[in-house]
């Protein structure tokens, strides 16, 4: 059955091959039902590797391979999430509606079994989470720079009326042009909220202003973008939190457990930054994000006429300074080889084994039983007919090197793969007849 | 210098006027007209909407209200959407929103002139909208559009009896995620929203209707499959439908149908093939076909049940009436061989 289904996708991408990506098709009067049921198959992206955990799946770079570029894939089983689907599908309709230069770029959104691949831009540079585990802390101009595009992006959120809800280093993300882009909001910001509801705790308080915390039944409620009442304040506070922890290398309270400070936030005096090194711009920016009323607190608007983001070294100069960090960390992890372990298998998933399928053996009636079977041998016609045989060589090509021992090995088979890429593309049937040949030895 | 920009337009009727002008002229290719097009939307929406600190004027609203119905502007709108920019298609589901929420707040009041003008002046913008989906850039904000206007049970009437309501089932199995996952948002709101009105489209047209959702369950397509099921089972389980209800639950197609959903291996898909289920079991009118078809399968039901691992969805009830529906099959007699 797991072969069938597979021989099926693969049938499908054939037809899928000489489409125009569904996402860059500039004619639109092209029907889309006349296309293949499967739009962007795992196939269309090459040489996953895992680069991240999230609490609902895992994050992988993967190789968009007909465009030539890297990607973030986010790949979530719909079928562990206990919340509704439709949950997960209207932030993904909203991702798809957003637009902007500090702000993650949505690409699209596929489904295989039970998995659903979301197609992100990707961000060589990490996030700044990362950054200061390298570097310990940053300079103040870096900051400001990062937070001005911080901001940006939440102006922009704000505008579409949308509470990111989760600013925190972790999720601004860098390229490694040293471009800043707000990530990981939507998905799994609104899943976050819905398993804090049900008891099993993700993600640290420490970000969070003191109204959400108090309300926090309110926030979890809260599902979509239509909702007006939301209060979009507690970005900036949380905005006010990431400063301190780009600056100071930790957010406030870091050293406490994050359940037990959770209450106290509420109640505590606003942080402050103090000592000699830090500018009074910085405090002062710092105090207005930090306002404990929310209605005090400025908006995006205001903090960007602020000194402490208008009055520093010109962009450019902070941006490349940025780059040098950034690459300085990259180096750092190449050479030491920090790499993330996947969650979930993915291989295990993506071509999920149906074997388990209807073990349960139904008598139905003669016509019934006879519908189920035509099906079957309509299956097994298509699977004979499979005219692009390449498909299955990088099939295979991937799961060996899924089963490179280490990076070295890994990293060989990748540049197999990109060679045989190219030669397929300028000798077209090249793997055809490859897979041809060698299914004759077979034989 | 004044005289080299261009004013900006004064009066309602101007601003309408030199948008549908603009709309008239807009190409893919000049980005002038598209620029125009864009500003004086921004401005409509502003004076509709408001914006950051600027709340909109309730007499102003009115007045440009006007000017839109009598210019058929929504009209010109929704045909060009296509030309228009990326943020501009969002002004107008916020033109749009705008008007059809009018007279919300207060109870008891009449619906919004939009309503009126939709079903009787302009029905062409209800068929454009329904098109949505077949024009991937504009369908997700078409599919948004249609989903305000259905909340009034007039609109919702006009698109259930219409012939391009069933198109909606082809669209659910679109290749493009997006737009095959609002689609059915807008399917879904167009049958759960206006229960009683739903109730009738269901039992005129009850064949049609559980020949079409049965396909979508078959669908390869595990989002499909699990929110077509969803959908049924929302119908079937509101009082509204009792009718259909009856119908559904007399019929072997859609106890064979419950069986497959049992076998998937997904444990949602079997959980809303259980919801099924136990409506055939609750069934006190249970008739003869339905019977021997469960007779047929006591065994392979049981086996069904002993593996079915309520616990871990966590809902007590589920666990009672997944007892219920075990107690109701042991007491089925067993199958003569």
């Amino acid at each position: 059955m797991a072969k069938k289904k597979l021989y099926k996708q693969y049938h499908h991408n054939n037809d899928k091959e000489n489409d125009i990506d569904p996402l860059n098709e500039s004619n639109s009067s092209s029907s889309p039902m006349n296309t293949s049921p499967t739009p962007s198959p795992t196939y269309k992206y090459g040489l996953w590797k895992c680069i991240g955990k999230g609490n609902f799946g895992d994050v992988y770079r993967a190789k968009d391979l007909t465009a030539g570029k890297f990607v973030a894939i986010k790949v979530i089983n719909l079928d562990d999430s206990p919340d509704d689907v439709k949950q997960i599908l209207r932030e993904i309709h909203f991702l798809s509606r957003l637009s902007h230069a500090n702000v993650i770029q949505y690409f699209e959104s596929f489904t295989q079994h039970l998995n659903m691949f979301i197609v992100m831009e990707y961000c060589g540079g990490g996030s700044c989470s990362e950054l200061i585990k390298y570097h310990k802390k940053l300079n103040e101009d870096i900051v400001s720079y990062i937070i001005k595009n911080v901001l940006l992006g939440l102006q922009y959120l704000h505008g579409e009326r949308k509470v990111h809800r989760d600013i925190k280093a972790a999720n601004v993300l860098l390229t490694e042009n040293g471009d800043v882009k707000l990530g990981d909001f939507g998905v799994s910001g609104e899943m976050t909220f819905t398993k804090l509801k049900k008891n099993t705790f993700v993600g640290t308080p420490f970000w969070m202003a003191p109204e959400v915390i108090i309300k926090g039944k309110k926030a979890s409620n809260n599902t979509l973008d239509e909702d007006d009442g939301y209060d979009y304040k507690a970005d900036i506070w949380s905005t006010g939190i990431t400063t301190i922890e780009l600056v100071t290398g930790s957010p406030p309270l870091a050293q406490f457990d994050p359940l037990k400070i959770l209450f106290e936030i509420p109640k505590k005096k606003p942080p402050i930054l103090f000592g000699l090194s830090y500018s009074p711009n910085l405090k002062d920016f710092i105090r207005y994000c930090l306002l404990k009323d929310p209605d005090k607190r400025p908006s995006t608007k205001s903090l960007l006429h602020h000194h402490y983001i208008t009055k520093q070294i010109p962009p450019a100069k902070a941006k490349e300074q940025l780059v040098q960090l950034i690459q300085m960390k990259i180096l750092y992890n190449e050479t030491n080889n920090v790499r993330y372990k996947p969650r979930f298998k993915l291989n295990s998933t993506v071509i999920d084994d149906n074997d388990q399928e209807n073990v349960i053996n139904w008598e139905l009636t003669k016509t019934m039983a006879t519908t189920i079977l035509t099906e079957k041998n309509m299956e097994s016609t298509t699977k004979s007919d499979i005219n692009n045989k390449s498909s299955i060589l990088f099939y295979c090509l991937e799961r060996v090197y899924l089963r490179g021992k280490d990076e070295e090995t890994r990293n060989s088979v990748e540049k197999l793969i990109q060679d045989i890429y190219k030669c397929e593309k300028e000798n077209p049937g090249l793997c055809h007849a490859l897979v041809e040949e060698i299914e004759k030895c077979v034989k | 210098m004044a005289f080299l920009f261009k004013r900006n337009p004064k009066t309602p009727f101007e601003l309408i006027k030199t948008l549908n002008d603009s709309l008239l002229k807009l190409d893919y290719n000049d980005k002038k007209i598209q620029d125009d097009c864009t500003r004086y939307l921004k401005q409509l929406r502003i004076i509709l909407h408001g914006e950051d600190d600027i709340e909109p004027q309730q007499d102003q609203i009115y007045n440009i209200s006007q000017e839109i119905f009598q210019q058929d502007c929504l009209y010109h709108l929704i045909i060009n959407l296509l030309k228009l920019d990326f943020d501009s298609r969002k002004d107008v589901f916020i033109i749009f929103s705008v008007l059809l929420r009018r007279n919300k707040e207060q109870q008891n009041q009449p619906p919004p002139p939009i309503v009126n003008y939709l079903l009787n002046s302009q029905p062409e913008i209800l068929l454009i909208l329904l098109r949505g989906p077949e024009t991937h850039e504009i369908g997700i904000i078409s599919g948004q559009i249609l989903r305000e206007c259905i909340k009034y049970e007039t609109i919702n009437k006009f698109i259930l009896y219409n012939s391009l309501f069933w198109n909606f089932f082809n669209y659910v199995q679109i290749p493009i995620f997006e737009l095959a996952t609002d689609a059915m948002m807008t399917l879904n709101d167009l049958l759960t929203i206006h229960r009683k009105q739903v109730s009738e489209f269901l039992n005129d047209n009850y064949d049609k209707f559980v020949t079409t959702i049965n396909n979508l369950i078959d669908s390869e397509n595990y989002v499909t499959k699990r929110q077509s099921v969803k959908l049924l089972n929302d119908l079937n389980s509101s009082r509204a439908n009792s009718k259909f209800i009856n119908k559904y639950y007399d019929d072997t197609v859609n106890l064979k149908k419950t069986m497959r959903l049992l076998s998937e291996n997904s444990k949602n898909l079997q959980l809303e093939g259980f919801h099924i289920l136990k409506f055939f079991m609750a069934n006190p009118k249970r008739s003869q076909k339905i019977n021997d078809l469960l007779i047929k399968n006591k065994i392979n039901f049981l086996i069904f049940l002993k593996n079915f691992d309520v616990e871990s969805f966590h809902d007590p009830t589920l666990t009672d009436e997944k007892d219920f529906v075990l107690q109701e099959i042991e007491r089925l007699p067993d199958r003569k061989e």
